[in-house]
């Protein structure tokens, strides 16, 4: 028999979205409100994480790191479990452009608010440059190579407190040094009384009683990672007051979706962005050893608004780095046995927020990414591509791998016109590895729910009891790492929750 | 631990698709084979059946493909002939055979590169201690010499 909980707000989502929106709305406990964390995912302990690259992608990620979209052409990184993605992000914490959050032309969502509260989360979180003398090889060779072409490379902030310079956040921080919404905020709203459920997977939710009733499911599976769930296994009926949904821009639309929404929401699912990317690799002649120290310090961005790409300094594992070569056979080979002397480079390009691009559900109701690599976004990356090799070269790499050149190898001896080695007719979608870990859109902001889901203070149209506080808001892709606008954006939201409580938030 | 096998049993017709896409593994024997099948399925468990299914018969008309062109199977062809065929599947214009292709050999890169013996043979060697380990290696080496 189905378990009955009454409560006053229940946030679906414990990443940088629901993380924020607990802690802000943490004071309501002491004022006599119950306030429920719910996450489909385990709570990690640190001391279990191994930084084994594939048993770690299979416990931490949603399809071990590898959902793809629809029709295969690009795969999906995102993480399971308390603290979302921000238990394997790196922590770069970065101030949303304003040029695209004006663009947004959002009444009642001014830029000086979303920098305020950007620079909140970044102290909170003690976000800091990392120390020059920490900064690897690897990272150096970008700034090197940017700085021998008179392009700026700016240093990310990151949000560490004792980093070790593992280089496994992407696997999970074995140090706990990465400040997370599961380090920071979360404990935070814990300690001031809020709960939080793990293991909890919320099926569908409806309007009723004084707001809405959300179907749960609690299992009880024990995660080799984890600790054991908060609550029973079992089906629950929450009854809630407000519901905040934080699951991320593909399961925050999928559940709306799954509860019938879309009928009078045509934008839910719709105008999804992921920075799709991939990763290149320059080969040098000395060991970079990139697996010591952070691994991403380094964005250049100066070409995003013209050419819609930015490229950034990182460093991947064995096995994620042979996926992104293209290609395999003895040249494939060869490069991966040259590991240990590969200069890596991401290039993220700019997407364009469109209808057709959207989260779907299939008959299960689980999310289907209806996704595809537009030419524009295609021309962005291969650009993108030029640009990297200049900076691998300008390092001083002795060879390029590009996945969009044939031969994918590009020797220094070659002299190549990098204009004609590197052409968008051979960007084969389904031969060369694209991934994405920044999804943005689906449920985003605007003035109508003919085109859009929410009102600028994350308020569903037409449901003042439901609200969205994840990735999931934005109008149009950010064009830089995102986490730090979504803990904004969630702080934005909170305190439209906290009115509609009657309460002041934090 | 597998629960389930879904590429383990085409171990034989997988092996020379292995060799081309990794030459490293040609000496390799079915049963060096095994552990690395093993982290694909391993993978694998959790897919839809539809997709394993699929999957297998894309091994299956690899292993068959090549009787077309050189009256052989994927086994009997030279390691040059075998980069020749995948070469063309992997650019060739049906995007759900390049997908295919694609997808099995990230499946197998996975199997082979995600085995920690051999990302240390690639010189990857990370320590949860970061710098204080490097650091530590280094002042050892310095000693040494």
């Amino acid at each position: 028999m189905d378990r009955t909980i009454h409560a006053d707000v229940v946030i679906i989502g414990s990443g940088a979205g629901g993380g924020t929106v607990a802690a802000s709305l943490a004071p309501l406990v002491a004022q006599g409100k119950r306030v429920l964390l719910l996450e489909k995912g385990a709570r990690i302990d640190p001391k279990q994480l191994t930084g084994a690259e594939v048993d770690s992608a299979a416990l931490h990620y949603a399809q071990g790191g590898a959902h793809p979209t629809e029709d295969r052409t690009v795969t999906l990184a995102y993480a399971e479990g308390l603290g979302g993605s921000t238990l394997v992000y790196t922590g770069t914490s970065m101030t949303p452009p304003e040029r695209v959050i004006a663009g947004w032309n959002l009444p009642g969502l001014a830029y000086s608010d979303v920098v305020e509260r950007t620079a909140k989360f970044a102290v909170q979180n003690g976000a800091a440059f990392i120390p020059d003398e920490l900064i690897n090889e690897n990272n150096r060779l970008f700034q090197k190579g940017c700085a021998a072409l008179g392009r700026e490379a700016r240093q990310f902030p990151i949000n560490v407190r004792g980093c070790r310079g593992s280089s496994l956040c992407n696997l999970g921080c074995p140090n706990n040094a990465k400040q997370g919404t599961a380090q920071v905020q979360i404990p935070a709203a814990q300690a001031l009384g809020v709960e939080v459920v793990t293991h909890a997977e919320v099926r569908s939710l409806r309007v009723g009683g004084r707001g809405g009733i959300l179907d749960v499911v609690v299992d009880d599976t024990p995660h080799p990672h984890g600790i054991l769930g908060e609550w029973p296994a079992g089906r629950y009926v929450i009854h809630a007051h407000s519901v905040v949904l934080a699951a991320g821009a593909i399961h925050t639309p999928a559940l709306l979706m799954r509860s019938g929404l879309a009928a009078d929401l045509p934008a839910i699912g719709r105008f999804w962005t992921c920075h799709p990317a991939h990763i290149l690799a320059g080969e040098h002649d000395h060991a970079i050893s990139g697996y010591v120290g952070h691994p991403k310090s380094f964005v250049w961005e100066e070409r995003v608004v013209a050419e819609r790409y930015f490229l950034e300094s990182c460093m991947y594992f064995p096995f994620v780095t042979a996926k992104n070569l293209t290609g395999f056979g003895p040249d494939h080979e060869r490069l991966m046995a040259a590991y240990d002397r590969l200069q890596m480079i991401l290039v993220l390009a700019c997407d364009d927020a469109l209808p057709e691009q959207r989260v779907d559900i299939d008959e299960a109701g689980n999310p289907v990414i209806r996704y595809k690599l537009m030419p524009r976004t295609i021309e962005a990356m291969v650009r993108g591509t030029r640009a990297a090799a200049e900076i691998f070269f300008a390092a001083g790499a002795t060879a390029v791998h590009a996945p969009s050149a044939r031969p994918t190898l590009i020797e220094r001896s070659e002299n190549a016109d990098l204009n004609t080695r590197i052409a968008s007719k051979l960007f084969l979608p389904g031969t060369i590895s694209v991934s994405a870990a920044h999804f943005m859109g689906g449920c985003r902001m605007g003035i109508t729910a003919r085109d859009s889901v929410t009102t600028a203070r994350g308020q569903v149209h037409g449901h003042d009891w439901l609200f969205v506080a994840d990735g999931s808001l934005f109008p149009t892709a950010l064009e830089i790492n995102p986490y730090l606008t979504i803990m904004a954006l969630a702080d934005h939201v909170a305190e439209a929750v906290a009115d509609r409580e009657g309460h002041t938030a934090a | 631990m597998v629960t389930h096998e879904v590429l383990a049993p085409l171990a034989r017709q997988i092996q020379p698709i292995l060799a081309t896409f990794v030459p490293a593994t040609a000496p390799l024997g079915l049963a060096e084979l095994a552990p690395v099948l093993a982290r694909v399925d391993e993978r694998l468990a959790s897919e839809p059946p539809a997709l394993q299914r699929q999957l297998r018969l894309f091994v299956r008309i690899l292993w068959w493909l090549p009787l077309f062109t050189h009256l052989r199977t994927m086994g009997g062809l030279s390691p040059a002939q075998r980069l020749r065929v995948l070469t063309w599947l992997q650019d060739c214009p049906i995007t759900k055979l390049r997908l295919g292709l694609w997808g099995l050999r990230t499946l197998l890169f996975l199997g082979w590169y995600g085995e920690p013996a051999v990302q240390a043979r690639l010189g990857y060697r990370p320590n949860i201690a970061g710098w204080d380990a490097w650091n530590a290696q280094k002042a050892a080496q310095k000693q040494g010499e």
